[in-house]
Parts: C-alpha cells; sequence; structure tokens
C-alpha cells in the first residue's frame, strides 16, 4: 500500500509535468489550429535557458523568469516567422515548418551546449513534507504547487478577464473577432506568449526533477503530448489537463507499479488508438 | 445638409484583373438608412468590406466622422465605432447570447492593454449587454449556447453585436435573407427602432420590397460600378436598374 501511494503521487506529478507542456500546444491548437510540434523545442529551451541562468546568478526564481521571458520572445518569434505566413496553406505546411524549426531547434543546443546531459544541480528552499509516514520530496512538492499555480492564472485570464474572452471568441472566429474591435493577430501571439511560458516551467521543472537537460528531452514530449491533446479533445484545456494526469498516473501505477511488461511511452499511443477507435472527439471535445 | 458621417470617393478594388468594385462615390448621412442594392456579383459586399477593412481599397478614400479610414485593419475600423453583421451569421457558437455580447462590448477596452486584464464580468457590463439584447429582442435566450439559436435569433444577435460596437453606424449584411415573411417584418420593425435611436445603417440587400420599404435613399451597383442613387421611388423607375435587374433583349442572359 505504501510504494502504491508512492507510486501515485509520482505518477500525480508526471501528469502534471506533461499537463504544463501540454497546455502551450492545446491553447495553440484551439486558436490556429495548428500542430505545434515545436513545442517541445521551446520547452528544452526553457530546461536550458534555466539552467544558464541559475548558474550564473546562483537565483532559481531568476531561473524561471529567465525562461520564461526567454521562451515567451521564442514562442512569438516562431509564431510571427513560421506559423502566421504559413496560415493561408493547408494544415500539413504549417506542420511541416514546426517539425522543421523543431529539429533545428535541437540541433542547435546541441551545437550550442554540447551533446552531453547536463545536471541541474538546484537545491529548493524548502525541506521534505512528512505526510502520514510518508515524505514527499521538495522537488515534488515544487511540481505539485507550481502546477496548481500556473492552471489557476491560466483559469483566471481565460475565465476572468476581458482578453480571456477576446481569445475565446478569437478562437471560434478570427473574421468575427476583428469586427468586434479584437485585434486578433495580438491575441494569438498572446497565446503563444503564455502556452510558451508555460512550457519554460515545465522545462525547467523536469531539469530539477531528474536532474537532466540535454538537447533531445523534448522528443518524447513532442509525440507524446501530441497524442494527449487527442485524447484530452483538441483544443479543449480541461481535456489536456485531465489526460495528462490520468497518462501521469496510468504510465506510473502500471508500469512502476504493477511491472506490466510493456514501453513506457507505448500507453499514450494506445490511449489515443482507443480513443480514436471509441470517442474520436476525446474526453472533453466538443466533437468540432 | 451637414456633413457625410460616411463618405466614398472613388473607391475602387481589384483583384487580379478584375475590377469588383470600380470608382464608386457614396455619402451615408447621420440617421438615415441607405442601401446599396444589386445583383448577385454586383460588388456590394466588397464594398462593405473596403469600408470594414477587410480588404485595402486599390484607389479611393474612405472617411468617417471625417477621418479616413481606409487601409485600418478590421479591428481599427470597429473601434472607430462601426458595427457590421455577417452576411453568412456567424455567432461565436461555444459563447453563450449574453457573452457575445459582452465580447462585443469589450471594444470599450481591447484597445488598451491595461485594460485588457480587467473583468468582463461587472454588473454594468452584464446590464449594458442585457440592455441591447432587450432592443433586439432575445432577452429571454441571453443564457442559451448561441450556436443552438435559429436563424432569425442568430440575425438579431448579430444586430445586437453590430450595436455594441457601433454606437453611431451599423453595417447591414443581407439580415434579411432566408427568413420567413414574418420575422422580416418584425425585423424591419426593429432596424426602424435602431434608426430612431439615432444610428445611422447601411444595409446590403437582395429583397426589393424590403430595400424600397425600408431606405431613405439606394444605391444601385452593377458590376462594381454605380448604376443609380435615389429615392426608392426614383430607383424604381430608373431603367438601369431595371436594366441590370431583368436585363434587355435577353443579352444578359448570356453572361
Amino acid at each position: 500500500m505504501h510504494l502504491f501511494l508512492e507510486q501515485l503521487l509520482n505518477g500525480v506529478a508526471q501528469g502534471a509535468i506533461y499537463a504544463l507542456v501540454t497546455l502551450g500546444l492545446t491553447l495553440v491548437y484551439g486558436i490556429l489550429r495548428v500542430l505545434h510540434v515545436a513545442h517541445a523545442a521551446v520547452y528544452t529551451v526553457g530546461a536550458y535557458l534555466g539552467l544558464l541562468v541559475f548558474n550564473t546568478t546562483g537565483s532559481l526564481a531568476l531561473a524561471f523568469a529567465g525562461a520564461m521571458a526567454g521562451c515567451a520572445l521564442l514562442g512569438v518569434l516562431i509564431e510571427r516567422l513560421v506559423y502566421f505566413p504559413l496560415l493561408k496553406y493547408p494544415p500539413y505546411v504549417p506542420l511541416i515548418g514546426s517539425i522543421a524549426v523543431m529539429l533545428s531547434i535541437e540541433e542547435l543546443l546541441r551545437l550550442v551546449a554540447g551533446p552531453y546531459i547536463l545536471t541541474f544541480p538546484a537545491k529548493l528552499p524548502f525541506p521534505a513534507l512528512h505526510v502520514g509516514g510518508f515524505q514527499i520530496s521538495p522537488t515534488l512538492t515544487a511540481v505539485y504547487v507550481i502546477t496548481a499555480l500556473v492552471l489557476l492564472v491560466l483559469w483566471f485570464i481565460t475565465g476572468r478577464t476581458e482578453v480571456g474572452l477576446a481569445m475565446r471568441a478569437a478562437s471560434q472566429d478570427m473574421p468575427v473577432a476583428d469586427a468586434m474591435g479584437i485585434d486578433s493577430h495580438f491575441v494569438v501571439s498572446l497565446t503563444f506568449v503564455l502556452g510558451s511560458a508555460i512550457a519554460a516551467v515545465a522545462g525547467v521543472l523536469v531539469g530539477i526533477y531528474y536532474n537532466q537537460v540535454y538537447p533531445t528531452m523534448g522528443s518524447v514530449p513532442a509525440y507524446k503530448t501530441l497524442a494527449i491533446i487527442v485524447v484530452g479533445g483538441m483544443g479543449s484545456v480541461s481535456g489536456a489537463v485531465i489526460a495528462s494526469l490520468l497518462l501521469g498516473i496510468a504510465e506510473t501505477l502500471l508500469i512502476g507499479y504493477a511491472n506490466i511488461p510493456l514501453p513506457r511511452d507505448a500507453l499514450a499511443f494506445i490511449a489515443m488508438i482507443a480513443v480514436l477507435m471509441w470517442r474520436r472527439e476525446g474526453l472533453m471535445g466538443s466533437g468540432r | 445638409m451637414s456633413a457625410p458621417l460616411l463618405e466614398i470617393t472613388g473607391l475602387s478594388k481589384t483583384f487580379g484583373g478584375l475590377k469588383a468594385v470600380d470608382n464608386v462615390d457614396m455619402a451615408l448621412y447621420s440617421g438615415e438608412i441607405l442601401g446599396l442594392l444589386g445583383p448577385n456579383g454586383a460588388g456590394k459586399t466588397v464594398c462593405f468590406n473596403l469600408i470594414c477593412g477587410v480588404y485595402r481599397p486599390s484607389a479611393g478614400r474612405i472617411r468617417f466622422d471625417g477621418r479616413r479610414i481606409d487601409g485600418l485593419a478590421p479591428h481599427e475600423v470597429a473601434a472607430r465605432g462601426i458595427g457590421r453583421t455577417f452576411q453568412i451569421v456567424k455567432p461565436f457558437a461555444a459563447l453563450s447570447v449574453l457573452e457575445n455580447v459582452l465580447v462585443a462590448r469589450g471594444i470599450r477596452r481591447y484597445g488598451r492593454f491595461s485594460r485588457m486584464w480587467g473583468s468582463w464580468r461587472g454588473r454594468g457590463e452584464k446590464e449594458a449587454a442585457m440592455a441591447l439584447l432587450e432592443r433586439v429582442g432575445l432577452a429571454e435566450l441571453a443564457g442559451r449556447k448561441a450556436g443552438l439559436l435559429p436563424l432569425g435569433n442568430l440575425r438579431r444577435l448579430e444586430i445586437a453585436r453590430a450595436l455594441a460596437v457601433g454606437s453611431r453606424l451599423v453595417l447591414l449584411d443581407e439580415s434579411f435573407s432566408g427568413l420567413r415573411h414574418e420575422e422580416i417584418a418584425r425585423l424591419e420593425a426593429l432596424v426602424r427602432r435602431i434608426r430612431e435611436d439615432g444610428v445611422t445603417i447601411l444595409l446590403i440587400e437582395h429583397n426589393m420590397r424590403v430595400t424600397m420599404g425600408l431606405c431613405d435613399r439606394i444605391v444601385v451597383l452593377d458590376h462594381g460600378r454605380r448604376i443609380a442613387e435615389g429615392t426608392p421611388s426614383e430607383i424604381q423607375h430608373d431603367p438601369a436598374v431595371i436594366e441590370a435587374y431583368l436585363g434587355t433583349k435577353g443579352k444578359r442572359h448570356a453572361a
């Protein structure tokens, strides 16, 4: 029982990290209908930026802030320079562009930072929690708290602010949103800022959690998050979060606890195939 | 007469080699209902889209309230206070009827970065949006998902949104098409009421009867050119208009 609960806690953390990476992807898909594969590369850049700032300043807060700012900028650049000019073509064209950006960033990181695994020697400024006989490590706590905070802020922005309403309107019909006085292009860029900053948070958290930062750390998330947004329902934020948490828990419990002899990364795709066969709109999708 | 609210001079738009709008002049005065009439493909909708900023004019000027608006982006034109509806109704289907109007009312805040982070859920906002829905007769349906409304109500919702954006000028793009008789009559009454409230209206219409009954003046386009302008009764007897609509000696049938 003890092991089960411990694995459950790890699973939730894993799911929370998936959710952070997937949020940007689902936000971008929701508004542009583009599969932003390069988002996983933004996440990798976030990890590197965070590590760089941490190593030079020694401050974890600055590491997060720097990674978020840098990734927000990178996200907007990708949107303005790659997606926006390609939007008038069929959807596979921006998708190919996105894959190209993903590979370029990975290779660039390999050239600049070297093809090795770097460590992220951060010590979190609070002790482990002891709850009913188990120990929750500081990193685990950080993952929970930060994810909850990010979700809260995102919920507030999309649900409560004027600009959130504008985002929801623009994601449904940009020409009409324009006629209502909404600068749709600004809203799109803002979506990239939000999604990319969240990806940066995920990158830094993963770097600390696994104590590893390497150029291809985005490869597995790149396709796994695609599977997650299909399972959650394309463009649905709540669906993406739920699917991420379920996947994180299922992976950890089935493979780590029940020892089912299955490659861990296959699970997301089994779930995706199942969803495509029985519930094509996904868990929370609108069927659009 | 005072200066026109909307003044269009020498407006042209070419797509490739095709002159969709060709040197059109038009003036719209405060408080009137001006109809833009013409057969299919006459350039009415292109004209509309030029005013709204969807297209950039190839030549010509558009002035609203004395200031040039040609070349502005659609959201900037909207910010000047010009509201529009769409020929094919386009509600934000996943939002409620009330939220649709609230999106349009956001026009007061979208322009300022600092204000965007404010809430749209304030009591005053909701009351203002409800007042608009009341005005178009949709108040009871405020909580309904917009995607579930029938066509007639969607047209009203579009008008409510347009009014939220454009308190002075509203452009109605074929708001009457596809409606039943009694719905047309009720919508006509609504448009008249809106004008009485001091809103100027430019409407594109296919339906001759509606245009004749509703408009103070009518401008007729054909093949992108302005072929006639006048009161409904003048238009009705204008030989150029009759030709454009009915053709002469069947030569138009070949086209």
